[in-house]
């Protein structure tokens, strides 16, 4: 009986998650563009947007491989599979045992290196400065994200996300100061990594539609990722049934939306991140200064 | 069963060195025969070899009726030697098949030198002490030197010569101030086991391409040919850490101290470090793939420092998952570096350029020998569900576990070896998109580079069995690691990683669910498979095809029919992170190596070796 309920909550979470992901991207752009006073998109239109992507034709470069055509799907898989692996609204999932946080930063960079294959694809000169771009940000990014996953498994005694949560639900990972610079530090990888489709010009018709579904899962695996780890309040395992579901849900609801409120304001006042660099060095010393607090707490217990 | 086994590997190995000799008197004629014979003699040799792990049997021991008296070869077939003969005669088998079809020797003498080297080296991984190691390297090494000194007569090959001697010369100076015994000992003499150890490391270092002694490797790996540098890294390089090894844990009840391990940890940190960068920044594509090895030499030598320091503070758990990854390591250099030095030479020999400022579009010309690049480099990188990640995912636990339980002196230590672990994780991944997307996609950026040509049908074959394999053994990491690891770090430790071990992938403790490798490949083709059904399924195909804006650039002349090469990436800025030179006072030109005559070296390699034979025979008494 829990197998099965695992398994009908892990099908519940990825309708969840299909439907929230697109309507996540135009509830963000319209909360910023309300911030700036324009009246912005309807935020269901990345719906509607999806909906006339998916009837169009695509035209190739000239000199495309077929590995620019297999990026997209292979994109939105891997990105597909980050959102089966992190929980939404319960844990204990069908899947919760194979969501490793090592797991999923290799699943995370996965699609960012796919996406900067296809970007030198077409050999065109934005192309090749938006793959840089993104390797860039990998090389700092990926250090810090090393740093926070090796403190919250101090923390936990665990890198599986799953128990990691239940840890954090029992009662909070302590010390309290290095739990909140670990989320400060995961908020800023987080918004360094999310650049922006502008070099990949190139799709258009399905392969910009699955590009987008894509970016759509990324921006709410984060989400769930900073939320379930910092603030899991209502999640419930998935054996408490339709009734701990419908808590869940909410709680998940709300924390998205306050944490999308936040990342609107953030966008607003910060612009488009200009200097993301400093940002990821931020985060690399955010995560270091984490690992010598849980380090200086674990000796003085 | 071991024992008929490794006579027969020991048959294995003469009958490779007489097809050398064969192949010096036969000459041209019998090179076909020479190179098939020799594949066919490593396949059989690989196969037994994993024979002899799967069945897992107690050792068996062969001596031989050579070298001085009191101190005879000794050859062992143990899990250790076993899975280090199975890496090199499975490298060997393709290396030679690739170079039977589409990298055919110049000379009788580089013809007759393949099986000479693989001969040489498989005795190496079987030598049972010091005194069977030492002329097995070194053989291999003037047997790869004289394949390719025809080639090429430049400084390169001669560094590669010398190295392989000082390896050679080391390993018997270990032996010997380990109380003359050869490398497996029963009882370590203590105050001069630091001594032996720096002995071994100053020879081996050099050999395992680790930081700051790899520079070496870079010119070898660009002027000579690609047979030499894939057996040299694929078979050689993971050949240098059996030794370490064998000898760092020759004493199961005599444990070295912890900090034993700072050593190969700061050259494994190194290592990380300068391949990490120069692999990410390299002009060339061999030079990259250099660099590339010198980062997976790293790895191994952090996990073998993580190993060294957790047994020294009696982790044995710990210990077992850092040997894992180092021993994991090895496999993914052995199967995916051969794979990536073969396409390299692939993509030299059908593009006649290695520049990354030439190369481009290669694609539509060497489909196969791009998808065998990528599989490498995808394998080499830290990214799910690849070889490279099951390693990374092991050391990363491994180091967590020392984190949470060493002294405070070494936490520091570890939590950078983290930073530096994730800094080598993120350079993998911009060296696999700076060389397949500079090299292989884009634009062909010379006339000659758009007219490359694939490899014959025959010669993809070996390309394709090692991409092949460098895919199914990252998924199915749990067994490899149960039925060809688990032996060996048994008998190494004393105690494996047991339970942690499953059909679908590796776990930390038994009681927290780990990386689960197939689970995690399974759904990634399950998500793959869907969203191609349904692009399918719309029957949404691209009607036509048309030029790519190009950022506003004027249209190019009509002598650049594939634009101007001048406007698409040419690789540079992939890293925010500064090039990492050598401090000034090092001598800033390259070295000149003593340069041997080929008639020459075999009368040097004997010479040498007859002296060190003697300084050990004269050093105990």
């Amino acid at each position: 009986m829990t197998a099965l309920l695992a398994l009908l909550a892990e099908l519940l979470h990825c309708a969840l998650m299909l439907a929230a992901a697109p309507t996540l991207l135009g509830l963000l752009r319209w909360t910023e563009a309300r911030l700036a006073r324009r009246r912005g998109p309807h935020p269901l239109q990345p719906w509607r947007d999806l909906a006339r992507l998916l009837r169009k034709h695509a035209t190739l470069a000239e000199n495309a491989s077929p590995m620019f055509l297999a990026v997209p799907i292979a994109s939105l898989a891997a990105t597909a599979v980050t959102v089966l692996l992190v929980p939404s609204f319960t844990l204990g999932m069908a899947f919760g045992r194979f969501s490793d946080l090592l797991v999923l930063g290799g699943l995370l960079a996965l699609p960012r290196m796919l996406r900067s294959l296809a970007a030198l694809d077409a050999g065109t000169g934005s192309g090749g400065a938006t793959a840089a771009r993104a390797m860039s940000l990998t090389v700092l990014a990926e250090p810090a994200m090393f740093l926070v996953i090796l403190t919250l498994g101090m923390l936990s005694g665990t890198t599986n996300l799953d128990l990691l949560i239940s840890v954090q639900h029992g009662g909070m990972l302590q010390p309290g100061g290095a739990s909140a610079l670990l989320a400060a530090a995961l908020v800023a990888i987080g918004l360094g990594t999310s650049e922006p489709l502008d070099g990949l010009a190139e799709y258009g018709g399905v392969d910009l539609a699955a590009l987008t579904l894509a970016e759509g899962f990324r921006l709410l695996v984060w989400l769930d990722l900073i939320g379930a780890v910092f603030l899991p309040l209502g999640m419930s395992p998935a054996y408490a049934g339709p009734v701990g579901w419908s808590v869940g849900v909410l709680a998940w609801a709300v924390r998205v939306a306050v944490l999308t409120g936040m990342l609107s304001v953030f966008r607003h006042v910060g612009g488009h991140i200009r200097r993301v660099p400093l940002l990821l060095a931020a985060a690399s010393l955010l995560g270091l200064l984490a690992t010598a607090l849980a380090i200086a707490s674990a000796a003085a217990i | 069963m071991n024992g008929p086994i490794l006579t027969l590997l020991a048959v294995i190995v003469a009958s490779l060195l007489l097809l050398g000799a064969l192949g010096a008197a036969l000459r041209r004629r019998a090179r076909e025969a020479i190179g098939f014979g020799s594949a066919g003699l490593s396949g059989l040799g690989a196969i037994l070899a994993l024979l002899a792990l799967v069945l897992g049997e107690e050792p068996a021991q062969l001596s031989l009726p050579l070298g001085l008296p009191g101190a005879a070869f000794h050859l062992v077939l143990d899990p250790l030697s076993g899975f280090f003969a199975l890496l090199v005669f499975a490298a060997g088998t393709a290396v030679i098949g690739y170079a039977a079809e589409a990298d055919p020797p110049g000379s009788p003498n580089s013809l007759a030198s393949m099986p000479v080297a693989l001969g040489g080296l498989a005795l190496a991984a079987l030598a049972g002490d010091g005194f069977a190691f030492a002329p097995g390297i070194a053989i291999a090494g003037g047997a790869i030197w004289a394949t390719g000194r025809a080639e090429d007569p430049g400084q390169a090959l001669p560094a590669l010569l010398w190295v392989t001697l000082l390896a050679a010369a080391s390993v018997l100076a270990a032996a010997a101030l380990l109380g003359g015994a050869g490398l497996p000992l029963d009882v370590p003499a203590a105050p001069q086991t630091p001594l032996a150890l720096l002995a071994l490391l100053l020879g081996l270092v050099p050999l395992a391409c680790l930081a700051p002694l790899h520079s070496w490797l870079t010119p070898v790996q660009v002027r000579a040919p690609v047979r030499v540098v894939a057996m040299l890294i694929g078979a050689a390089v993971p050949l240098a850490f059996e030794a370490l090894v064998r000898l760092v844990f020759a004493a199961p009840d005599h444990p070295l101290p912890a900090w034993f391990g700072l050593p190969p940890l700061a050259l494994g940190a190194a290592s990380l470090l300068m391949g990490g960068v120069q692999a990410s920044r390299g002009e060339t594509l061999d030079a990259c793939l250099a660099a590339g090895t010198v980062r997976q030499s790293g790895i191994m030598a952090l996990a073998l420092g993580i190993a060294l320091t957790a047994r020294g503070q009696d982790q044995p758990a710990v210990a077992a998952e850092a040997l894992g990854a180092l021993l994991l390591a090895a496999v993914t250099q052995a199967v995916c570096g051969t794979l990536a030095a073969l396409a390299g030479g692939a993509i030299r020999r059908g593009a006649a350029t290695q520049h990354l400022s030439r190369l481009g579009g290669l694609i539509h010309g060497m489909p196969a020998t791009t998808t065998c690049l990528l599989a490498a480099l995808f394998g080499l990188a830290a990214l799910p569900p690849g070889l490279g990640f099951a390693t990374l995912w092991l050391v990363f636990q491994a180091l967590l576990a020392e984190v949470q339980s060493s002294a405070p002196a070494f936490q520091a230590v570890f939590v950078a070896a983290a930073w530096m672990l994730g800094l080598s994780a993120a350079l993998g991944t911009v060296s696999l998109v700076r060389l397949v997307g500079v090299a292989c996609l884009g634009r062909p950026r010379t006339a000659r580079t758009s007219a490359a040509e694939e490899l014959p049908r025959p010669a993809r074959v070996p390309l394709l069995c090692l991409a092949g394999a460098s895919i199914v053994l990252g998924v199915f990491v749990g067994p490899v690691l149960r039925w060809l690891a688990e032996p060996a770090i048994r008998q190494m430790l004393g105690t494996g990683l047991g339970e942690r071990i499953g059909w679908l992938g590796i776990t930390a403790t038994p009681s927290n669910p780990g990386y689960a490798a197939v689970p995690v490949a399974c759904l990634l083709v399950l998500a793959g498979s869907t969203a191609w059904w349904l692009r399918r399924r719309l029957r949404i195909e691209a009607s036509h095809t048309g030029p790519a804006w190009d950022g506003g650039f004027a249209a190019p002349p009509a002598w650049l029919p594939f634009g101007d090469p001048k406007t698409q990436s040419s690789g540079v800025g992939f890293t925010p992170l500064p090039e990492i030179r050598l401090p000034r006072r090092l001598p800033s030109r390259p070295i000149r190596w003593p340069r041997l005559r080929p008639q020459a070296a075999p009368a040097v390699a004997i010479a040498v070796l007859a002296i060190m034979l003697l300084l050990i025979r004269w050093l105990p008494s």
